[in-house]
Formats: C-alpha cells, structure tokens, sequence
C-alpha cells in the first residue's frame, strides 16, 4: 500500500482541564473510506475540529499530503484539499443554493483554477450529482432537512477535496435515505476522494468502511477492519459496558 | 424591463439638469440636494461592511471625519483640490487598514461597540492635537463659492458609491462578504480568507466617505469636532442605511433620501420639537417596515424591474 494521505500522531486536546483527546494516532490511507467511532464525548468532533483547523492542538502532529497542517488556518487546510460537513448542518441561510456551492469553487482549493465558465458548469455538475439542481435559486433556509445535508456534501465536494470529513452525515435519516446516503459516500470514494467519517449508525460505518478507528473517552481504544473491530474486547465494553 | 431603464436614465438628466433649471431659491434647492447626497454616500457606503457583510459598523463616520480634517490640513498647505483629495483619501484608507485588525478580532456587537469608541476616541484626539486641528476651534479653508461644482462633484461620487456597491454585490468578493454574514465559522471552513475579506471590504467602504469628507469640508470651508464626530452624524447614516434596506442594493440610497427630505420638511415647516419628530418618524418606519422601504411592496416591484433583485417581504 502507498504512504497514508494523513497521519495523525500524539494528538492530545486539552479544553481548560479536560482532555478532550488523549496522545492519538492513526493513518488514514489514501482512496479509502476510514470510520471514526465511539460513544458520545468520546473526541470524534474534537478530532474533526482539530483535523480542519477550528482548534491549535495542544500537543501533536496532523501530517496532510507530507505537510504539517496542525494549527494551520481552516482557509489554508481548505485550500490543502480537506474539507469538511458538521454534526448539525450548517449551510448559509440566506444564500441561495447555487451560491453555498458557488463559494466552495471559488475559494476552495481550485481557487483561481477555474473560468467563470468552468465553475458555474461544476456547480450544477455537483448539484446535480446530490439531486439539488431544480431548487438551486431556493434560499438554504427554505430546504428541509435531508435537502440541507445534501447541500452541505454537495459544497465540501465543491472545494475539490483530496480528503473529506463527513460528521454523522446519515444520523436522523429514515432507512431509505440511509440507504441511498451510503450509495451517495460510495460513489464519492470512487471519485477518488479519501473519506474519513464519523457515524453512530453502526450497519452503515461498518458497511461503508475500509478500516475503523474506535475513539473512547478521548483515546483511541481499537482500530482495524470492521469486522475485527467489532469483536473487539474493549470496543464491546466501551459500547456495552463490562461484562458482569 | 425598458420603461424602467428609460426612467432611470430621465432621473438622471433631471438630477444633472436642476442647477440649469430657472428656479427661484436655487442655491438652496442645490445645498439641499447636496446634503442629501453626502447622506446618499455615507449610508450606502456604510452598507458595504454593515449590509452585505453584516458588521454593523457603529464607527463609519470617523472615515468622513478623518477624510474631512485630513483634506482641510492638506488644502491649507496649499496642495490643490485633487491632490488634496487623493491624499486625504489615501490617508483614510491607511487609517481604516490599521483598525482593520484589532476591531475585527471582534465580532458582533462587541465590534460594534468599539467601532462607535473609536467615534469618541478620534473626537477627542482631534480636539487636543489643538496644533494640527484647530482643536475646538475648528478648522477653517481658504472660504470660496462652490455651490455649484460641489453639486455635480458629491453627485459624481453618489454614482461612484452605487456603481461600486453593485460591482462589489456581484463579484467574488461580495459572495464571501455575504458568507461572512451568514456564518464566519463556515466561511473560513470553506476557504474564505477572513481576515484579508473584512479588511477589504473596510477599506472600500472607507474610500467613499473619505472622499465626501474632503468635499465636504471644501464646501462648507469649516468644520468643527462636533460637526463631523457629532451622536447623530455619527449614527444618521446607520439608521438611513437600516431603514432604507440594509443589503440590498440602493436601499440605503433610499433611506438616505427618505430621511434626509423628512428631516429637510421637519425643520423648515415646523416650529417645535424638530428632533422628537426625526425620532418618532425613525421608530414608525423601524416598527412597521422592518425590511426597509425597498421591501415595500409597490418599492420592491419597481426594483426588480429595474432588475435589482429583492426578495418578497
């Protein structure tokens, strides 16, 4: 296998006292789907946080693409290539659809890369590919729910990403949006974006992952294939408690 | 589409054509036509940091102020008109890159508290650097008429404002203003360099009241702290861009026209209690419009057929 698109190594979070992630490491391999899981408070949006630039570390190293990107601004990771949807989502709500993904493509990493020309073709390109494109001159604030997730994976796609962090994209959708949201990732990966996922539905990050990484009060507890990870001692009691 | 154009192009003509026009009591028609216009470009000026990029923006006039003293100096050392001008203006432009930074570590009504501080602070400082300034004395330029150059030139610069404010509005860099108002955490997320964005936009909003500024002082030949650091100079602009339709194109034009012709009819065909009236006036269209005039029904239908979009209220 070639060398991983992003290294994590010794990544501690302090929040004034509270560790929040504790001396974590791990690889994420390029062209793979890798799932971050853990119960609640176990550090997975901290890490995602961390990974995008909201937070300066405390200790550690987050090596992107052989560059150190640790406390590096979210503008310049963005232009790096990583991008990123939130646990609640969070698209512009009083820009039209067409101008949440507008922005990704003329700030992102192709910044500058592009005609005029270019981008608006990428923009209804993009989505198309998340089925917005007959409400792409409605105001984000006007869409439901599902149509909002969407819109938020349709500008982390926009950017041009290398690497994209989906924060519990498929949580609060019914099983046929699930299903299709999975066949949506899947697709993504086969673009040749790298994927790093945070989900709570345990059918889909086993289903859609390549390798797991299990979080758990801030230290990584476990990783591998799904399959093993699932069988894992600590990973059963970090979820289920101890066996009495 | 047409009718609307053609109509705009007549308001135009008319608005070059008034100073021609055999009128009696014209001197006064043009000062108040005049006055209006350095409103017209202080409230839409104001409204490219605080509409399209949502900081409310409490200290813009300082940006006329400085313009204003900085013209008056240079111009009494004997530089000419425009050279005056352009450095008076370039001197504001400084001035508003260098607060650039300490204000916009802060954000929402924290900036705007120390935005409308700093109103105060260049107050004072105007009035002690007696030596520079005239202190409380003010500051006087070598007197002259100028009533009507003054009017072509403040009108010239209200084009300037709108050209401006609507090629910014549709530029890439208006997007990531409105991106900054919507969620600054996520405009950042998604490549939006913050910092160089707001500063930017600082910057532009501050070239238009510096120039005014200039023109003003050059007008008028005299210019004290109060008159151009003053609560309701300060804050007038603000509520004229608010009332008017902050973030939306030529709505703080018409606000600023609204308000300024109300003020214009309150203090000349009324006796008493002129302030009272400008507030209660402020209030009544604060209560029931609260988009501004532009989304005003019959307003905003006009506008978009001169296709400037609005949404419906």
């Amino acid at each position: 296998m070639s060398a991983p698109l992003m290294q994590v190594r010794d990544l501690t979070m302090d929040f004034a006292g509270l560790r929040a992630l504790s001396s974590v490491d791990f690889d994420v391999a390029e062209g793979r789907i890798t799932g971050i899981i853990g119960p609640n408070g176990a550090g997975k949006t901290t890490l995602f946080n961390l990974i995008a630039g909201r937070f300066r570390p405390t200790r550690g190293h987050i090596r992107f693409a052989d560059c150190e990107i640790a406390g590096l601004r979210p503008n310049a990771i963005c232009r790096m290539g990583i991008s990123r949807t939130y646990q609640t989502v969070r698209p512009f709500p009083g820009l039209s659809v067409l101008d949440n993904v507008r922005v990704a493509l003329l700030y992102g990493r192709r910044a500058g890369a592009l005609s005029h020309a270019e981008i608006e073709h990428e923009v209804l390109e993009t989505l198309d590919f998340v089925h917005l494109r007959p409400l792409a001159d409605r105001l984000a604030e006007r869409l439901i729910p599902l149509e909002r997730k969407r819109l938020e994976l349709a500008r982390a796609l926009a950017t041009g990403p290398r690497l994209i962090l989906l924060d519990e994209l498929i949580a609060g959708l019914t099983p046929t949006e699930t299903l299709e949201m999975m066949e949506t990732i899947r697709a993504i990966n086969e673009r040749g974006i790298t994927v790093l996922l945070i989900e709570h539905v345990m059918k889909a990050v086993m289903g859609l992952s390549h390798h797991v990484v299990v979080l758990h009060h801030g230290e990584k507890i476990a990783e591998g294939d799904p399959a093993a990870v699932a069988q894992h001692p600590d990973v059963i009691q970090a979820y289920l408690g101890a066996r009495l | 589409m047409k009718r609307a154009h053609a109509l705009l192009l007549l308001l135009v003509v008319l608005l070059l054509a008034i100073p021609a026009a055999p009128i009696e009591s014209r001197t006064y028609v043009l000062q108040v036509l005049t006055f209006m216009f350095v409103s017209v470009v202080l409230a839409q000026s104001y409204d490219i940091v605080g509409g399209q990029m949502g900081y409310v923006n409490l200290g813009h006039i300082t940006f006329f102020a400085v313009g204003a003293y900085a013209f008056g100096i240079l111009f009494n050392l004997n530089m000419g008109l425009l050279a005056s001008l352009a450095l008076g203006t370039a001197v504001v432009v400084v001035f508003a890159a260098l607060i650039s930074y300490p204000f916009f570590r802060l954000r929402g009504a924290y900036f705007s508290l120390a935005a409308f501080g700093l109103v105060k602070l260049m107050e004072q400082l105007t009035i002690n650097l007696g030596w520079l300034t005239g202190g409380s004395n003010g500051l006087k330029v070598t007197p002259g008429n100028r009533v009507l150059a003054m009017y072509y030139a403040s009108l010239g610069v209200v084009a300037a404002v709108v050209v401006a404010s609507w090629l910014i509005e549709r530029s890439r860099l208006g997007l990531a203003l409105k991106t900054i108002r919507e969620d600054e955490e996520v405009a950042e997320d998604f490549g939006v360099p913050t910092f160089r964005v707001k500063a930017q936009a600082l910057i532009l909003s501050a070239v238009f009241p510096a120039i005014i500024g200039g023109l003003y002082t050059w007008y008028i030949n005299f210019i004290d702290p109060n008159q151009v650091y003053g609560l309701s100079v300060a804050l007038t602009p603000v509520a004229m861009a608010m009332l008017g339709g902050s973030g939306v194109l030529v709505g703080p034009v018409l606000g600023a026209v609204f308000l300024y012709l109300m003020q214009e009819l309150i203090y000349t065909q009324t006796a008493h209690l002129h302030g009272a009236m400008m507030g209660l006036v402020i209030v009544l269209v604060g209560l029931f419009m609260p988009g501004g005039l532009v989304r005003l029904g019959p307003v905003a239908r006009v506008l978009r057929r001169l296709g400037l979009t609005v949404e419906e209220a």
